[in-house]
């Protein structure tokens, strides 16, 4: 077996480059990039639009220029290895990992899991239809499109209103696919920005809001969808291709063999503020916590999580077993961090399953402490103040929509 | 490659397809696991084959979709064709697969009784079973029921234990089939649809859309089409009625739920649902079974994928936490008829072996066998080939060493199956190479684990373009 390293961060995207970063500046040099691609960036790679860069690199760039800076951090702050695949996770950090010359065992003092999340496919969806080519992710289409310079279809039809919809909007007028429509089972557009607006006059795709999409039809290749709409009508809509967009959900295959590690809610680890597993010396931060984050804020995340693991390598981090359990109730589908260690407050980040309007109410041990009525939007990230607990002892926080 | 003739004949570059092939002794219309299956028991007799498939891949009907799961016959109808052609198909499964290095998982299964109807047919499921010479299936106690399978639901009220249904590769047999036979010079035509036939007193004249192929005796296993085949012929004695199954795959975690296959107490249509780990190391979950019209491109409904989930999560409470991974439906080659169909036609130098359902994974070799004979005693004596050639064929069982836990795997183009870039050019090239994607998926597993594709789409796109992008 390997000597023992500092760190091994698992995954090199712009997670990973924060964290990089974070230790660099500790003076943290001893870290391995485990990348199972053939380049790092992350999903960044694929997005061939602009938007990327300003808060890390001082200017705008679009996702590849991005990811190759990201890459050349990486390699500059860590060893860099790609494709490398790490298979199994074992206690004490301890991991087997597959490279192209062969399996190895590597063991670190801290591992950061930044694997990310990936959207959801047609099939998680329980989607009727023909399986045929034609029916992708965005994720599958903006790889077949900026990395194989591919136009895999002529004119789609795109589900969801999430950012990453938009994303692929952007991505269909770069290859030049028509747009046919976009399809919303919600009757607000869930991206952040005022994305109807955004795609009727700048792009004139038209929303279809609270339609369910019931089947793709076709043969060997996709002829259309068919839609029940709002009104209750069917309608069918002609295309070629189908692009399940967005419902992001945490990249956790490693954590298969430890399913008490995840959290139901979110789908991803728990962790505290410290951003701690349960599994000691396991880290995790990025989308893998939370999907779905923009890059920029996975960066940071990922810089506090080098903070934190650099703490940790100093020993100067409370001690694990000791925490406090935040718990989502009611319309609250997720929240983070789950667990609060030793005496320290950390904002509580949260999101809901729908759209709902409701009253937000903090119980500590079972008594209300706080509540206030809001609404609350999906697909967006809500957050508690960190001084709404402070000062107070309990064993259990219950964070909860009425 | 789709454009590579991997059959050593030509196609015309424009104009009506045509191509130059040696007059065979049998024809055989269907290559999926059927027809690979009597291929490969026709070319070990040392006749000369011709293998015509109207998919552009092999396995490409109904074969693509099923269970899975090598039955011992412990339910079918007794005295029945089928029943006989499972068992001898069973047997011949177990003496081959070691050679042919395909998988076999001894799992064992359990029909379980949720409801005191279902409890009572369980006395007369060990009975038939007992006809059926499979004298191992009885009754358990729920307690030993709950101890073998402790994530299975409350509320069982009874089980039978089958211990010899197993689990295989349905992709890697029916290939390894069809290679061996072309090992001993059998042809495979793919995209090769039958537009008409000719019989002349002596043989055939089969026009395709690639040509026309001569051949001495001709094999009926057009499976979904094969009422259509058998009109070439004759008229029909039966009529296809395709049977829909929609199935789920859940992802790896779930296969931990389960040690053995789980069936229900059939009703008089179907076997109902089963639950049953793949070698592959998912879970599935199906089949329905639907009465359709459609013959190919088998679609899914979202009700009734909802209540696959539904009856699995009943079952199986932990799969609440875990991904669907696939979706998928596919038809049944049912006919109005209780059994198989498999007769010679002798004064049409005609072999039918059509009507072979759900079963037809296990049956496949006992069907092949039968066809054989039937050659033998109506058009000629058998001539053996002194030593059959073996092929090794690659490892995809989750239990024992894929590519990527060789020595130095190279680079791993798909993750969540863990595949890697040699497996994928290994089933590029060959005497038969994946022709469609399908086709690609199911000799390597590329793009069918959870992302479906979200992570390596683009570099299986750079190694097999003509397949992603048709």
């Amino acid at each position: 077996m390997s000597a023992e390293r500092d760190v091994v961060v698992i995954g090199g995207g712009p997670t990973a480059a924060g964290a990089v970063r974070a230790l660099a500046r500790k003076g943290r040099r001893d870290v391995i990039v485990l990348e199972r691609e053939s380049e790092a960036g992350g999903i960044p790679r694929h997005c061939g639009h602009t938007g990327y860069g300003v808060a890390e690199y001082g200017r705008l760039m679009p996702g590849p220029n991005f990811a190759r800076r990201l890459a050349a951090e990486l390699g500059a702050g860590a060893d860099l290895r790609r494709r490398h695949t790490v298979r199994r996770l074992q206690p004490d950090g301890q991991l087997s990992v597959v490279g192209p010359e062969g399996s190895y065992e590597l063991r670190a003092r801290a591992v950061l899991l930044a694997t990310g999340a990936r959207e959801t496919p047609r099939s998680a969806r329980l989607v009727g239809g023909i399986r045929a080519p034609g029916i992708m992710t965005t994720g599958t289409l903006q790889q077949l499109v900026y990395l194989q310079g591919a136009r895999p279809v002529r004119r789609v039809v795109i589900i969801g209103t999430e950012v990453v919809s938009f994303s692929a909007i952007l991505t269909c007028r770069h290859a030049g696919i028509e747009i046919a429509a976009m399809i919303g089972e919600g009757f607000r557009t869930l991206a952040r920005w005022p994305a109807h607006l955004v795609s009727r006059h700048a792009f004139g795709v038209s929303v279809l809001r609270g339609a369910h999409l019931e089947a793709i039809e076709g043969g060997s290749t996709v002829t259309g969808v068919r839609l029940r709409l709002a009104s209750g009508q069917t309608r069918v809509i002609a295309c070629d291709g189908v692009i399940f967009t967005g419902k992001f959900r945490p990249e956790t295959a490693l954590l298969a063999d430890h399913p008490g590690l995840v959290d139901p809610g979110s789908r991803g680890p728990s962790i505290d503020q410290f951003r701690r597993l349960e599994l000691p010396g396991y880290f995790a931060a990025g989308n893998l916590v939370h999907p779905v984050e923009t890059a920029g804020r996975c960066f940071r995340d990922g810089m506090a999580a080098g903070e934190a693991i650099a703490d940790h390598l100093a020993g100067v981090l409370p001690p694990l077993g000791d925490t406090r359990l935040i718990r989502a109730a009611g319309a609250i589908r997720s929240l983070y961090p789950q667990r609060l260690a030793g005496e320290g407050m950390a904002p509580i980040h949260f999101q809901v399953t729908e759209e709902v309007r409701g009253k937000l109410e903090i119980r500590l041990d079972g008594t209300l402490i706080w509540s206030r009525p809001r609404h609350y939007l999906a697909e967006r990230r809500h957050t508690i103040p960190p001084w709404r607990l402070a000062g107070r002892h309990f064993a259990e926080a219950e964070v909860r929509i009425a | 490659m789709s454009s590579r003739p991997s059959d050593g004949t030509r196609l015309a570059s424009h104009g009506a397809a045509s191509l130059t092939i040696e007059p065979a002794d049998v024809a055989i219309i269907g290559a999926g696991v059927v027809g690979c299956a009597i291929a490969r028991a026709l070319a070990l007799e040392g006749l000369s084959v011709v293998l015509i498939e109207r998919g552009r891949d092999i396995l490409s009907g109904a074969s693509k979709a099923n269970s899975a799961i090598l039955h011992t016959g412990f339910d079918a109808p007794t005295g029945s064709v089928e029943l006989r052609a499972m068992q001898a198909g069973y047997d011949e499964y177990l003496a081959i697969h070691e050679s042919l290095n395909l998988p076999l998982w001894k799992t064992g299964a359990h029909v379980v009784a949720w409801t005191e109807t279902e409890v009572a047919k369980l006395d007369a499921i060990v009975a038939k079973a007992r006809a059926n010479g499979v004298a191992d299936v009885a009754r358990i106690e729920v307690a030993e029921l709950s101890r073998r399978e402790p994530a299975l639901a409350r509320g069982a009220l009874g089980a039978v234990q089958v211990p010899r249904e197993f689990l295989i590769d349905p992709w890697s047999a029916p290939l390894a089939y069809a290679l061996q036979a072309m090992a001993h010079g059998a042809r495979v035509l793919r995209d090769a649809a039958v537009t008409a036939a000719r019989f002349d007193g002596d043989g055939w004249v089969i026009e395709t859309s690639r040509g026309m192929v001569r051949a001495s005796v001709v094999v009926n296993a057009a499976g979904l089409f094969g009422d259509h085949v058998e009109a070439l012929a004759r008229t029909s004695p039966f009529a296809i009625r395709p049977r829909r199954g929609q199935f789920l795959v859940y992802d790896k975690p779930a296969a931990a739920l389960m040690q053995s296959i789980l069936l229900p107490v059939p009703n008089e249509r179907t076997k109902g649902i089963v639950l049953c780990r793949t070698v592959y190391g998912n879970l599935l979950v199906g089949p329905t079974a639907e009465e359709v019209d459609e013959r190919e491109n088998a679609t899914t409904t979202e009700d009734q994928l909802r209540m696959l989930r539904e009856v699995a999560e009943t079952r199986l409470p932990a799969l609440r936490d875990i991904q669907i991974t696939a979706t998928y439906a596919g038809l049944r080659p049912a006919t109005e008829r209780q059994d198989y169909v498999v007769e010679a036609v002798p004064d049409r130098r005609w072999i039918t072996a059509c009507g072979i359902r759900s079963t037809g994974l296990t049956a496949s070799l006992g069907v092949a066998a039968m066809v054989r004979a039937l050659y033998a005693s109506h058009f000629g004596p058998p001539r053996p080939v002194p030593t059959p050639h073996l092929i090794r064929m690659p490892n995809l069982a989750e239990d024992r060493p894929r590519g990527i836990d060789g020595p130095a795997p190279g680079a791993i183009i798909c993750h969540c199956e863990g595949v890697t870039r040699r497996e994928i050019e290994a089933a590029l090239i060959g005497p038969l190479p994946a022709a469609d994607l399908g086709g690609l998926k199911r000799r390597t597993r590329v793009m069918m684990g959870r992302c479906q594709g979200f992570y390596c789409a683009a570099q299986v796109a750079a190694l097999a373009p003509k397949l992603v992008t048709p």
